[in-house]
């Protein structure tokens, strides 16, 4: 079992705390973006289309998780289809839930984590289903360096339910073991 | 004015029998009791905080807490804000209470056994002085502790009562007299302003009374009695038993609809929950599955499941949520499973949480200096490591203002939030809040805010009142904030040694004794899981074949991991404890054990995952086995069960069990525990499908004690009930294929009683 921090906020608790405490007030001189939304199960056609193209996401809108801690993900929709880009982390799966549709990649550097390593997950929004994702980070240990836990997304959209929701949360970075 | 008088005088008539209530004098005429509590529940109604029992609760003012104390008997009344210790009231009770519920002018409390004469004076023995309510160490007013850091550490050891010194001899009980039971209770009091709680009413249900609910209208309760097996609806303006039904295994929390129709209630043990439909009169009980854990269940399987302890609605109502152990699940480091919250799609029937795809995407990022990871370490698509914070959930309460379940961990000592809108709210921790100070660097158990049980929680849901059992605290949470105020209620009354194994026999800290599981995750209140687990030929135990990893670790963190040979897995069912470790040995299913001190000291290494190590030392263990087996024989109290005759067909049962033609009694002698302790061979049972074939096949002879509130049987678990066990022994056991229909079921019910 894993060993946690007891005493701090985790997930979407600890995001808004830190974003009441960093959150700027607004310039005039800075031009508002607004910022992603969450996912309005209205706008989620029912019926399935192809995966988008890599062109289709290079414009895909930005959305926002419901709850939790993204991490360092960006996260967007096209249609019915859900991205999660998330740099940094070493790979991920599907723990649970029905695989069609879903696609998972991880890329990067032989020998180290950079800059252009990035884990990608691809799934559809569908009604009446649930999915669990897990995520991974590189561990640090004396001599090598080794796979932990990153994060796990679930996607629940339950029947009778007119939205997807999303919770995201994320392991802190691993220590030296 | 005439109603005022009756009031007065009933409460009047009501106080003056409370001294004696502890004796077990509860027959105050019925009728002053149905005056008083009717009065009561007259009075201008005030919303209560909440309708769902729990070892705690606050008065609908929210002014004053109230706190069931099971292990001193009593119930404590103290203000809310842990502040003012003029405002303290200690009420003992005729039994140990389990849950109460607070409603305008009526509190409601569930009492286990109304013991014997006899069980109540051994039970004075065991349990220790009563409180006082004087010496409860409150805070000072203005004193408020950061996250884990209570304050009222210090004095408390000092000024509670109850506190016996070290070393105190320790005081083995008779569980045959400690058991006798006139039955459970359900009692109403009525609160006065000034924080006295008078009993108004009472009535007998089936032993081992403990949930409670009241429904919303606040005319009737149910009540769960767990080692009965039986839920119970009562009418409580007359305190009459209006209907009653056998359910599974220990039910023990009740989540009531809003419109008091159904109610969901959770078992301790398996997978199932029960759905009762409440009638004017009546009560119906159906089975409800709900799969375990399904996002950790190896493809095509279903988990089983222990600790449902409790379990609650969303506002909604539209999901049922149930945290409990989920043994065997998977998931990076299992060894034993994980705490899961499982979630009923009320609409459905159906779980929220998905179940895993035999072929499911995954992704790595395969570089040079990463080496293989083995197999307990994380991999994609491989299940999260269980949270430590949720071990052994014990109480669960909804946060609606921030969709949000707060869960007590008996086993880590924490008040955990979760997301309860994610599909698995195990996985999403959002906040812990660590309830344990003062940790005990040898028993790595705290010496406050130990074993949290109960949670109240206020109206505007910023605060949170924890109950901590094992230490005998309560203790406020700023859920905004989170700050604590501690109040201790009392010192453990058990001899000191005694009490030190209480605490570790609930904490899942300590690495000596297992792997992050306490003895209490297993063996619940003393009692069992119903789990058949695996003891592997490699030394451990493991929830299911999926958690055998059989991989050594490398010395070196280049090293490909490499394979062992296959597991192989006997299977063991857990024994129940309480009540049947006073025989010095053999322990063990094989008797290999020769006393309980090297019983207990091969399971602090059998209690783990294979791959854990462990700071066992043979010195230091002795030491923590010798509390442990201290509390076994003098705290651990075993269920209550019915004292009354035998009847003619228990009688038929007696003379079957004890005549020689039929052998039991050789073997299960009555007059010590039903068991002769001597390994016996016994012909091979066919290897269950997920276990290997049991290479030694003769076994200690088991007691027989409790035997019929602990299904299922044999070492294997092979046989679901009593009568398949006698149905289908074939002589393998004594000599029971004589027998005729008739005697089988004068001997199973004879079982049942013993």
């Amino acid at each position: 079992m894993k060993s946690k921090s007891s005493t701090a906020l985790r997930g979407w608790a600890a995001l808004s705390a830190a974003c009441a405490l960093g959150a700027a007030a607004p310039s005039a001189s800075t031009p508002q973006v607004p910022p992603p939304s969450v996912i309005n199960g209205a706008d989620v056609p029912s019926d399935a289309s192809k995966a988008p193209t890599a062109a289709e996401w290079a414009a895909a809108q930005p959305v926002r998780i419901n709850r939790g801690d993204p991490g360092s993900c960006a996260v967007s929709r096209i249609r019915e289809w859900l991205r999660l880009r998330c740099p940094g982390w070493i790979g991920g799966g599907l723990v649970a839930g029905d695989p069609k549709g879903v696609s998972i990649s991880a890329f990067g550097q032989v020998g180290e984590v950079s800059d252009d390593t990035v884990t990608t997950l691809v799934l559809p929004l569908s009604r009446d289903q649930a999915r669990i994702v897990s995520f991974m980070q590189l561990g640090q240990e004396y001599n090598s360096d080794s796979y932990a836990e990153g994060g796990m997304l679930s996607v629940v959209w339950r029947r009778g339910h007119p939205d997807p929701m999303l919770v995201m949360s994320v392991q802190p970075a691993p220590g030296m073991k | 004015m005439r109603l005022a008088l009756l009031v007065s005088g009933c409460l009047l008539a009501a106080c003056s029998r409370r001294a004696e209530s502890r004796a077990g004098s509860h027959d105050a005429p019925h009728d002053v009791r149905v005056a008083a509590v009717a009065s009561a529940a007259n009075a201008a109604h005030v919303e209560p905080v909440t309708r769902r029992g729990q070892a705690l609760a606050l008065l609908p003012d929210e002014a004053t807490l109230i706190v069931a104390d099971e292990d001193h008997e009593v119930l404590f009344s103290l203000p809310a804000s842990l502040d003012d210790s003029q405002r303290v009231r200690v009420v003992p009770l005729p039994g140990p209470p389990a849950e109460v519920v607070a409603l305008a002018g009526r509190l409601f409390v569930t009492v286990r056994t109304l013991p014997t004469e006899e069980s109540r004076r051994a039970r004075d023995k065991i349990r220790g002085p009563v409180p006082i309510a004087s010496q409860v160490d409150l805070p000072a007013a203005s004193s408020t502790s950061s996250a884990g850091v209570a304050n009222s550490a210090g004095s408390s050891a000092k000024k509670a009562p109850g506190a016996r010194k070290r070393n105190t001899p320790a005081a083995p009980f008779d569980p045959s007299v400690v058991r006798g039971s006139q039955g459970g209770l359900l009692l109403a009091f009525a609160p006065s302003a000034s924080g006295e709680l008078t009993e108004v009413g009472r009535t007998v249900l089936a032993t081992d009374a403990w949930g409670l609910a009241i429904t919303p209208d606040e005319r009737r309760a149910v009540v769960t009695s767990a080692w009965s097996g039986v839920v119970s609806l009562i009418d409580l303006a007359t305190m009459k038993l209006l209907a009653s039904t056998n359910t599974r295994r220990e039910p023990r929390g009740i989540a009531l609809t809003a419109d008091g129709k159904t109610a969901y209630v959770s078992h301790l043990v398996g997978g199932e929950l029960t759905r009762l439909e409440l009638g004017a009169d009546s009560i119906r009980a159906t089975s409800l599955p709900l799969a375990v854990a399904p996002a950790r269940a190896a493809v095509g399987t279903t988990l089983d499941a222990a600790l449902g302890y409790d379990l609650v609605l969303s506002p909604d109502e539209q999901s049922l949520y149930v945290p409990r152990h989920a043994l065997g699940a998977g998931g990076v480091a299992t060894w034993w499973g994980a705490p899961s919250v499982d979630i009923l799609d009320v609409a459905s029937g159906g779980s929220v949480a998905p179940a895993r795809a035999p072929r499911s995407p995954t992704a790595t990022l395969k570089a040079e200096y990463i080496r293989p990871a083995f197999p307990w370490e994380a991999q994609a698509g491989v299940a999260p490591s269980p949270s430590n914070e949720l071990v052994q959930p014990r109480a669960v309460v909804y946060r609606k203002t921030h969709d949000s379940l707060l869960i007590a961990s008996e086993g880590w000592d924490t008040l955990t939030e979760v997301d309860a809108l994610a599909a698995d709210p195990a996985m999403a921790v959002i906040r812990v809040h660590s309830l344990g100070a003062g940790y005990d660097p040898f028993g790595t158990f705290p010496e406050h805010g130990g074993a949290p049980t109960g949670i109240a929680l206020s109206r505007d849901e910023r605060w949170a009142y924890v109950y901590c059992r094992s230490t005998f605290d309560v203790i406020r949470v700023d859920l905004n904030q989170g700050e604590q105020r501690r109040a201790h209620l009392a010192n453990d009354g058990l001899p000191a040694d005694a009490a030190y194994g209480r605490r570790l026999f609930a904490n899942a800290r300590s690495a000596a004794l297992s792997g992050g599981l306490a003895c209490a995750a297993c063996h619940p209140e003393g009692r069992d899981d119903g789990y058949v687990w695996r003891e592997s030929d490699q030394g451990v135990f493991l929830g299911r074949r999926e958690n055998a990893k059989h991989m050594l670790p490398t010395s070196s963190g280049f090293e490909v991991p490499r394979a062992g040979p296959p597991a192989i897995l006997h299977p063991r069912q857990t024994p129940m404890l309480a009540g049947r470790t006073r025989a010095n040995g053999p322990y063990g299913w094989h008797g290999n054990n020769k006393d309980i001190v090297e019983r207990l000291f091969a399971g602090f290494g059998l209690h783990r995952g294979e791959w854990q190590g462990s700071d066992s030392d043979r010195g230091t263990d002795l030491a923590k086995i010798d509390y442990l087996a201290d509390f076994l024989r003098s705290g651990l109290l075993p269920p209550p069960t019915l004292s009354r005759p035998l009847n003619a067909q228990e009688e038929q049962g007696k003379a079957l069990f004890e005549d020689v033609r039929v052998g039991c009694a050789m073997c299960h002698v009555p007059a010590t525990e039903f068991t002769d302790r001597v390994v016996t061979p016994l012909r091979v049972l066919e290897a269950r499908p997920g276990f290997d074939a049991e290479a030694d096949a003769a076994f200690k002879t088991p007691s027989l004690w409790f035997v019929g509130g602990t299904p299922p049987y044999l070492h294997d678990g092979s046989a679901a009930t009593l009568e398949e066990l006698v149905r289908t022994n074939a002589d393998r056991m004594g000599k029971t294929s004589q027998l005729n229909e008739a005697e089988r079921v004068a001997l199973v019910a004879y079982l049942r009683v013993l």
